[in-house]
């Protein structure tokens, strides 16, 4: 019963977390009769005294030039995650040209140093280095988890793509057409539809308003020269920072740092589009997906960024109104009128701005339905059905109690000391996100969730068969807007 | 093009032996088998229980049960007869299952300091599951996995062809024939007596493994599991299905869903999870699809443009496996053009064993999955958990690593040349146009079978 979320792309999960100090400890579980007597069935066994656990804060020093190295220790296998994190990404491409920072990002291994595409290839795979490139709203993240004794030679070649990459003529023809091909493919998802509708909706034209990944249509514009004048203006040292974390120690760790980077620098020259004053609100975007099984649906609206006032109380909220299993969106869609495998309400926070949306796949004949039972949801929030005290417990605890598992990985840890530069908080963010979370108050949560209670502040977006549902629509209360995969209107 | 390459296979054989994980296994009175692994790092804990049915194990008539069943697990038990995720918000518990053709597993993770509360509520469901169950709760469940179904295969695009390829692979009455999630007909057709007696045959001690792994105290565990599991009457172990494997033949089906670019799929039968074969077959993967230099990779996706992706891998599974290579066409290819250059190539892979260095690559790869496996401890329970299934030993990581890292260029070469028949396997194409609803083989376009030129697969499959 895998519960599969229609979620997009940014590695870096927004946070979970949890409080040691949060339980007061109860007696041992194991004071128990003997096994022949049988368990108590009466109610759910007490539990044990409550572990100490500190969440950890990386270590943090600088190279030469200014960048910031983050660092941690951690683990008993020999494997290391080492991140670059450039903190500017697709908010930076031109509008005509989505996709821009994201091709640059891609081509940065076809061919670097002294090495082709295929020689850069072959030489991490003999070194067992994964090399990734994620770019997303704000950041570019490259990414390799390798083997504890071949970091030094993995840094060198991380030098290599990140200083030299070589930007061949040939390579960008063939990657280009392999990253349109792969935009059109996309363009079958209808999870690709309700993406593209939702970004426009809620962005338009400008910050975060077009997918990182681009469409056919701007990959299309894209030149060589293009790319390399957003590599000169975005792939330099100031705001980067290094997260290496598993079966390293820092001064072997600083020593091969400082060797390959030590001397790297560069202001950067690209500008954020600005973030439009206001999102679409009362509109129905429509992607038609002619005979398709489900309506892959999304109720929106904007919300605050990464900085948000109110993001601990915001979490709080979330956790009860969608984010858990039992929450009310996916006990009534799913649980109670068996509409969809899943429903879900999540925040998507970038730097500057971000929205919240409450997402489902349900069954195409009770999209109507599905869709009334989600407004009245988030009506009910100001209305008859305001967060409870039980829920607001149950979500602190799991947020608190949830906390240390999600250090359980080198690779999670290091991707959440990743978002330490992108949203430029400080060290000890981690340390204290248990205490943020336990001090929110069911007056906290409702005060949050009462800005996402509105109606009219929301919009629509479905990308399913729309002669099946439009009729079904016509009188909703939201206006259509027709839009077709790539987000043009029809 | 290689570079230091002798250099380096030497340093990743000092520094990747075989990870260390201490195991404790025993077996309670009533056929119980409990697998405990203690790690400190951190203060949590994940508790599995594996159930010996899968699929392969449901009626005629009645695919897609035995996930259906996984569901009603989830709906609450004689004394915890409510939402069964409940308990865990509060706490910050992970839990889950998941049904494959072989086996069903649960999964919860847990502060250290609750570990009783997903063994309490395993062993109630275990035991009083059925007094709980409802003609209601069953409708329910039946139509969110009817969700699931449309989610994860009707409507995503190629997410049928998993699908097609078991209808081309196993014959009428296999226990492979289909997956797990089942056709809209058989979930509709199922009954509350067909749960129970699913239930009453297969949920039972003696037919399931209890893994505990991470931040536990042994001893005070080992007496909850058997205040809380020892009481429940142990059944019987479930005989497996019984099945040969099907002789290859050539089959060509085409099939059509709403998606831009054709895609070809060939399958082939392949020897069962860890027989002989089934490591040299994983290896071959890299070989042929991993990285750009790699056999298939490079001539048609680097290099002649025709593909847009090439993708090669083993599905190891317990009677028998199968393999398969696919390959989407790059825009404006047709299907049979991306076809006849995929034979092309895939023969010329297949004359030669692989070097010391594609196998060399290939073998860092896998010790590396191998530590990420074992990582965190829900990944690691399931990793013991399947050793346990398939060879009656949790403490089996040395030797699955072996299989890997011992492997010869050429006893790659021997498996590939022995299982990757080029005149008989399945071809599926799925081509651009009305999405195809599902299930009917009869739409399927049969073009003739040519009989098998190779030998059948010899080892581990049919029992």
């Amino acid at each position: 019963m895998a519960r599969a979320w229609g979620l997009w792309g940014s590695l870096l999960l927004f946070a979970c977390g949890a409080s040691p100090a949060s339980n007061p400890p109860k007696a041992p579980a194991t004071a128990a009769p003997p096994a022949e007597s049988g368990p108590d069935r009466s109610a759910l066994p007490e539990p044990g005294p409550q572990a100490i656990w500190a969440p950890p804060a990386p270590e943090a020093w600088k190279l030469e030039s200014g960048v910031r190295v983050l660092h941690r220790t951690q683990g008993n296998v020999p494997l290391v995650s080492v991140l670059l994190v450039i903190p500017r990404g697709s908010e930076t491409d031109p509008a005509s040209q989505a996709g821009l920072t994201y091709l640059m990002g891609d081509l940065l291994d076809e061919g670097a140093g002294a090495l082709n595409a295929i020689e850069l290839g072959d030489r991490l795979q003999s070194l067992a280095t994964d090399f990734s490139v994620t770019t997303n709203v704000d950041y570019v993240l490259l990414s390799m988890n390798l083997i504890a004794e071949n970091f030094g030679p993995s840094v060198d070649l991380l030098a290599d793509i990140v200083r030299r990459p070589k930007f061949d003529q040939q390579e960008f023809k063939r990657r280009k057409a392999q990253l349109v091909s792969q935009a059109l493919a996309n363009e079958a998802d209808p999870h690709t539809g309700r993406r593209v509708a939702m970004y426009q909706a809620m962005f338009g034209a400008g910050y975060a308003g077009a997918l990182p990944t681009g469409t056919r249509d701007t990959l299309e514009s894209i030149t060589l020269a293009d790319v390399k004048a957003q590599y000169a203006r975005l792939m330099v040292a100031e705001g980067a920072a290094f997260v290496v974390t598993g079966g390293i120690d820092r001064a072997v760790a600083a020593e091969h740092l400082r060797r390959a980077f030590g001397d790297w620098g560069g202001q950067a020259k690209v500008k954020a589009r600005p973030l439009t004053a206001a999102a679409a609100r009362g509109k129905l975007y429509f992607v038609d997906y002619p005979g398709a099984a489900q309506s892959v649906v999304g109720v929106v609206r904007r919300a605050p960024g990464a900085g948000a006032q109110d993001l601990f109380p915001a979490t709080v909220f979330n956790r009860s109104f969608g984010e858990a299993f039992t929450s009310r969106i996916n006990l009534n869609l799913r649980e109670d009128k068996g509409y969809t495998y899943g429903a879900v309400s999540l925040f998507q926070r970038f730097r500057e701005g971000g929205f919240f949306a409450v997402l489902s796949d349900v069954r195409t004949d009770v999209t109507r339905a599905s869709l009334d039972e989600m407004l009245n949801e988030l009506s009910g929030l100001c209305g008859p059905r305001p967060i409870s005290t039980e829920e607001r417990d149950s979500s602190v605890g799991g947020l608190l109690l949830g906390y240390p598992g999600t250090f359980e990985s080198i690779g999670l840890v290091g991707a959440r000391f990743a978002q330490l530069p992108i949203y430029d908080r400080p060290l000890d963010w981690f340390e204290r996100w248990p205490e943020r979370v336990a001090a929110v108050s069911v007056v906290q949560a409702n005060e949050a969730a009462r800005a996402y209670c509105e109606r009219s502040e929301f919009s629509i977006v479905v990308a399913g068969d729309k002669a099946k549902v439009a009729p079904t629509l016509q009188d909703i209360g939201f206006v259509l807007v027709e839009l077709d995969a790539r987000g043009r209107p029809r | 093009m290689n570079l230091l390459p002798l250099m380096l296979s030497v340093a990743l054989e000092a520094s990747v032996g075989a990870p260390k994980i201490a195991v404790e296994q025993y077996q309670l009175d009533n056929g119980l088998t409990v697998l405990l692994s203690e790690d400190h790092a951190l203060p949590v804990v994940s508790v599995e229980v594996l159930y010996l049915v899968g699929s392969g194990h449901e009626r005629q008539g009645r695919t897609g049960f035995a996930h259906l069943f996984e569901h009603l697990m989830f709906q609450g038990s004689e004394h915890f007869n409510q939402e069964y995720f409940k308990p865990y918000e509060p706490i910050g518990g992970i839990v889950n299952g998941t049904t494959s053709r072989d086996r069903t597993n649960f999964f919860e993770v847990v502060p250290s300091n609750y570990l009783a509360t997903p063994l309490w509520l395993e062993s109630d469901r275990m035991r009083d599951l059925l007094p709980a169950l409802t003609q209601e709760k069953l409708d329910n469940q039946r139509e969110v996995v009817k969700n699931e179904r449309r989610q994860r295969y009707e409507n995503a695009p190629y997410g049928m062809a998993s699908w097609y390829l078991a209808e081309a692979l196993y014959p009428p009455g296999h226990p492979y024939r289909h997956t797990p999630i089942g056709s809209h007909e058989d979930l509709t057709a199922a009954t509350l007596d067909d749960v129970k007696g699913f239930f009453r045959q297969y949920y039972v001690p003696a037919n399931a493994a209890l893994a505990v792994v991470g931040d536990f105290p042994s001893a005070e565990t080992k007496q909850l599991i058997a205040q809380y599991f020892g009481p429940i009457p142990g059944g019987e172990r479930a005989p497996r299905p019984n099945a040969d494997v099907p002789p290859p033949t050539m089959v060509h089906w085409q099939k059509t869903d709403d998606v831009p670019l054709p895609r070809v799929y060939l399958a082939w039968h392949t020897p069962a999870l860890f027989a002989p074969g089934d490591a040299e077959l994983d290896l071959l993967s890299s070989v042929l699809s991993g990285g750009k230099s790699s056999r298939l990779y490079y001539p048609l996706v680097y290099d002649k443009k025709i593909a847009k992706d090439v993708d090669a891998y083993q599905v190891s599974q317990q009677l028998s496996s199968y393999y398969v290579i696919e390959a989407t066409a790059a825009p404006g290819q047709s299907i049979d053009a991306l076809y006849n250059e995929l034979m092309a190539d895939l023969a010329k892979s297949l004359a030669l064993p692989p070097t010391q260095a594609e196998l060399g690559r290939a073998i860092s790869a896998y010790k590396k999955s191998f530590y990420g496996r074992i990582e965190a401890v829900q990944s690691r329970a399931s990793t013991l958990t399947t050793y346990y299934q398939h060879t009656g030993r949790a403490d089996y990581l040395d030797e699955d690593l072996k299989r890997y890292v011992e492997a010869s260029p050429e006893a790659v070469h021997r498996a590939a040349q022995q299982y990757l028949n080029l005149k008989a396997f399945v071809r599926l194409d799925i081509i651009p146009g009305k999405k195809d609803s599902g299930s009917p083989v009869e739409e399927a376009k049969s073009k003739g079978a040519a009989p098998s030129s190779g030998g059948a697969p010899s080892a581990g499959g049919a029992r």
